[in-house]
């Protein structure tokens, strides 16, 4: 199975994988890049006003692919 | 490390009980069948009706449950003199797998064994009680643990925890120990993806509180490593009850 190495970006934090994982196919590349996204997100944002956060998956011959999420808190009105 | 099999189980039990002499001699008469296990292997199955208690030798092994779209979740690990299918003494019917994580040494002890030496030594059989309560301190700790705890909260509590265990039976030197586990394995305890876990061992690592080798843990700053997990091992019991 090839490996992929995840790195993540939190703001200006970046943080490199270095000992990757095995993954089987493509498919699961991206799901596994979108949970570990998730798990990111729920670890980091409570408390957070704005947020980039993206995972890059890298393979031996570079990137790969990117998941990306942006936060924010938008204020619809006036809050006290 | 391997000794005879009641060894570890009288290291074990006289390191959180006080036992006696005569305790201690009925121990290392139980009649126990030891054998040489791969890793990876079930030996005690869900829904299993087991007439026999596995007492871990040398090793590791873990419990764990899967969903029904396949995925696991790791409830305990246990180390070298612990029985974590006691309660199949009481509890007639399995419910959970226990799996070998590395090779490991197992001794089987038939269930009328422990019958007749908790019957005839009430101080043993106060003492394995205790050891299941022991195992329920951890399960609640665990719970809390990939309930609530942030992810890098959640891995460094779990490795000050296995550092706590593993020195009371003189497994750890100098701040490290061994634990040949998976990625995988050690985001099924964790209860998070394996990237999200090789994430947190790097941001562990880059602050200087862990260093890791293939199969060995080094807490390079032990206290920093229970801060950042808020570790309090009260829930641990590790002192013989009065």
């Amino acid at each position: 199975m090839p490996r992929y190495y995840f790195d993540s970006r939190d703001n200006e934090k970046f943080v490199s994988d270095e000992i990757g994982v095995e993954v089987a196919s493509l498919q699961e590349v991206k799901t596994l890049a979108s949970t570990a996204m998730a798990e990111l997100a729920r670890d980091v944002l409570p408390g957070s006003v704005a947020r980039r956060l993206a995972i890059e998956v890298r393979d031996e011959f570079g990137l790969l692919l990117s998941v990306c999420l942006r936060f924010e808190i938008e204020p619809a009105r006036q809050i006290r | 490390m391997p000794g005879s099999p009641t060894a570890a189980l009288v290291q074990k039990l006289t390191k959180t009980n006080r036992l006696d002499q005569d305790d201690i001699l009925a121990i290392q008469q139980l009649p126990i069948q030891s054998k040489r296990v791969p890793a990876q292997h079930c030996f005690v199955h869900d829904g299993d009706r087991p007439s026999e208690s596995c007492l871990i030798v040398d090793g590791f092994a873990f419990r764990s449950k899967l969903t029904p779209d396949g995925q696991r979740q790791i409830l305990s690990l246990h180390i070298p003199g612990e029985i974590p299918d006691l309660q199949s003494l009481h509890l007639h019917v399995m419910d959970h797998d226990l799996t070998t994580l590395t090779e490991c040494t197992l001794g089987f002890i038939k269930h009328e064994a422990l019958r007749e030496l908790n019957l005839r030594r009430p101080n043993v059989a106060s003492a394995l009680w205790r050891e299941t309560l022991i195992d329920a301190a951890i399960f609640r700790e665990w719970i809390v643990n990939v309930g609530r705890r942030p992810a890098r909260v959640r891995t460094a509590h779990l490795l000050a925890e296995l550092y706590e265990r593993l020195e009371l039976i003189g497994r750890t030197t100098n701040g490290s120990f061994e634990l040949p586990i998976t990625q995988i394995e050690l985001a099924d305890c964790l209860g998070l993806s394996v990237v999200h876990v090789n994430r947190t061992l790097q941001e562990l690592r880059h602050d200087g509180l862990i260093a890791t080798e293939r199969r060995t843990f080094h807490l390079l700053d032990k206290s920093g490593v229970e801060e950042a997990g808020q570790f309090e091992k009260i829930y641990l019991h590790q002192r013989p009850a009065l």
